[in-house]
């Protein structure tokens, strides 16, 4: 089940919230994890025992932490749980690239020699398997306690908020309000207010971007002119940027409105905190604090396997590293340069690199990222310059959405929310008709996502392989 | 502060209406098989049996159903209609004007 689907806002949502504050509190969270399975078994059928499993094992092995004091022993369990973590997300994410790679390099085999049936990739994977070291690790660290209550580990690495999308959270970040979260309208209506954000930003925005760049995606690169290329990754830019932070928006909010205070992973591009990367493999593989040379191949492993968490081919590898490789060169070489710059100038460096690393997100096949490059940059001879398709979807629909794209990705929001906000204390009639005005302006977003919504419109969930 | 508690209730009360008054709407009024306004058969309520593959097919079944028979479906099709016609003047197939 998706957030942005009729289903989940007109069935899924009301039902869970109404039960939820119906039962007495030693139940909520038994609720909460069981609507959770729901919302995943819906989708993902007989997986859901997957996620059980999981939810099992680290249970199991957080239980033993949080009783061996002996040094050695917890590490063996520790390497267990991790071991075990890995291996569920590797058979079940990297199992069918592997099988293809061996297959590409003995031209006799087909993949089908290796593997009868391809294994299906489970959606969410990769955020319960981290969350779920998350919580391992933590406790071999003695960074929290073991939670010996099986349902309130279940429902941290499967609550729905955040399962499918993300973002990961730490699992001592959100260890006490699990058992313990505070219940008020305001932070219900708070969670209402960033609810309806994001899926507008998911629904009115990036579907509308990615309307458009699936069509220019769809066409021959080497027959692509430079200005559709542009078009069709600058689309792409904004649908991922929306995409995400629409997804994080909404999932921070439904936290809320069930007592949870999820910590903010994203702001206004591209600064989206991979604090996971961080704190549990480039710290710990001995981040910048063994020279220069270590610091480099530190960042190689971290942003190649930060890649290879997206999915599971070459071209996730390709952007992984290419964003590894220019962080190496930024502290070897470009940072004096940049330090130079001015700050808008160092945004538009930054945006530069990273639009163009996108193309090898989205194409799989290399040669085809490399003939897109090629139409960018006027390297692919003849183009056709109008493409019937292309022009169609060009309305006024596409230029409004596209518009509102570029401004929202800029801090417009929280800057005029720390200036008008000021204003309006003591203010009582000037508030009460401004929060008036932000109340009708969310419902009438919140109608028009659902009108979009209604007829089956274009809405692609893009985080099939993470 | 005061007015601040009354926005605050209203807002999550409104909220509640909202995504709630669709499904209780869909579930007193009597299921049409055709619609009117997009002039197409509309998906029925799928038959569950408790089969493995009953149970796999029945969350899609239901998506089309719900999708297709939700509480004032018509007339935020309509709305949505109105958008893409009458402000951004797209006609695109299957919209009844």
């Amino acid at each position: 089940m998706v957030f942005s689907s009729i289903t989940f806002l007109f069935v899924f949502l009301p039902l869970t919230i109404f039960l939820y504050f119906l039962v007495g509190k030693a139940l909520r969270n038994i609720l909460l994890l069981t609507a959770s399975l729901f919302f995943y078994a819906w989708g993902e059928g007989i997986y859901v025992l997957l996620m059980l499993g999981s939810i099992a094992i680290n249970y199991g092995i957080g239980f033993y932490l949080g009783r061996v004091n002996e040094h050695a022993a917890r590490k063996r369990a520790v390497i267990i749980g991790i071991t075990v973590n890995l291996l569920l997300l590797g058979v079940f994410k990297y199992t069918n690239w592997l099988v293809d790679i061996v297959a590409g390099i003995f031209p006799h085999l087909e993949s089908s020699d290796l593997l009868a049936e391809p294994i299906h990739l489970p959606i969410g994977i990769s955020f319960f398997t981290f969350q779920a070291l998350s919580y391992i690790i933590d406790v071999y660290r003695n960074d929290t306690e073991a939670q010996n209550n099986p349902f309130h580990l279940g429902l941290y690495i499967a609550s729905f908020p955040q399962l499918i999308a993300g973002p990961i959270v730490r699992y001592n970040q959100v260890a006490r309000q699990i058992k313990e979260r505070q219940h008020a309208f305001a932070i219900f209506a708070s969670g209402v207010e960033r609810f309806v954000f994001g899926l507008s930003k998911k629904v009115l925005i990036a579907n509308q971007m990615g309307r458009m760049a699936d069509l220019v995606f769809l066409q021959d690169y080497t027959q692509l002119s430079p200005g559709i290329a542009w078009l069709g990754i600058a689309c792409y830019t904004l649908q991922i940027y929306f995409d995400f932070s629409g997804y994080s928006d909404m999932a921070i909010g439904l936290g809320r409105m069930f007592g949870f205070q999820f910590t903010e992973n994203f702001n206004y591009p591209y600064i989206a905190r991979s604090t996971w990367f961080r704190d549990y493999l480039y710290i710990p593989l001995g981040g910048n604090r063994n020279g220069d040379k270590k610091t480099y191949r530190n960042l190689f492993i971290v942003f190649l396997l930060c890649g290879l968490w997206h999915g599971a081919s070459w071209n996730f590898v390709t952007w992984g590293l290419i964003h590894g490789a220019f962080l190496a060169l930024e502290r070897q070489w470009l940072k004096n340069f940049l330090d130079r710059l001015t700050p808008i100038l160092r945004h538009f460096y930054t945006m530069f690199i990273v639009v163009n690393a996108w193309v090898f997100f989205r194409i799989e096949d290399m040669s085809d990222a490399i003939d897109y490059l090629g139409a960018m940059y006027f390297l692919n001879g003849s183009s056709e310059p109008f493409n019937l398709h292309i022009h169609n979807s060009f309305n006024q629909l596409f230029v409004l959405c596209f518009i509102l794209g570029l401004l929202f990705c800029l801090p417009i929001y929280q800057y005029s929310r720390a200036r008008v906000l000021p204003l309006l204390d003591g203010r009582r009639s000037i508030s009460l008709v401004v929060e008036s005005a932000k109340t009708c302006m969310l419902f009438s977003m919140l109608y028009i996502c659902v009108s979009f919504l209604a007829v089956h419109s274009y809405n692609p969930f893009i985080y099939f392989r993470f | 502060m005061k007015q601040i508690s009354i926005h605050h209730l209203l807002l999550s009360v409104l909220f509640m209406v909202f995504i709630s008054l669709p499904l209780g709407i869909a579930f007193i009024s009597v299921d049409e098989s055709v619609s009117q306004t997009e002039k197409r058969k509309l998906a029925e309520l799928p038959a569950i049996d408790f089969s493995l593959t009953s149970l796999e097919e029945f969350p899609t079944a239901f998506d089309s159903y719900f999708g297709d028979h939700f509480g004032f479906r018509q007339q935020i099709v309509r709305t949505h209609n109105y958008i893409l016609v009458k402000m951004f003047g797209i006609f695109l197939p299957g919209i009844v004007r």
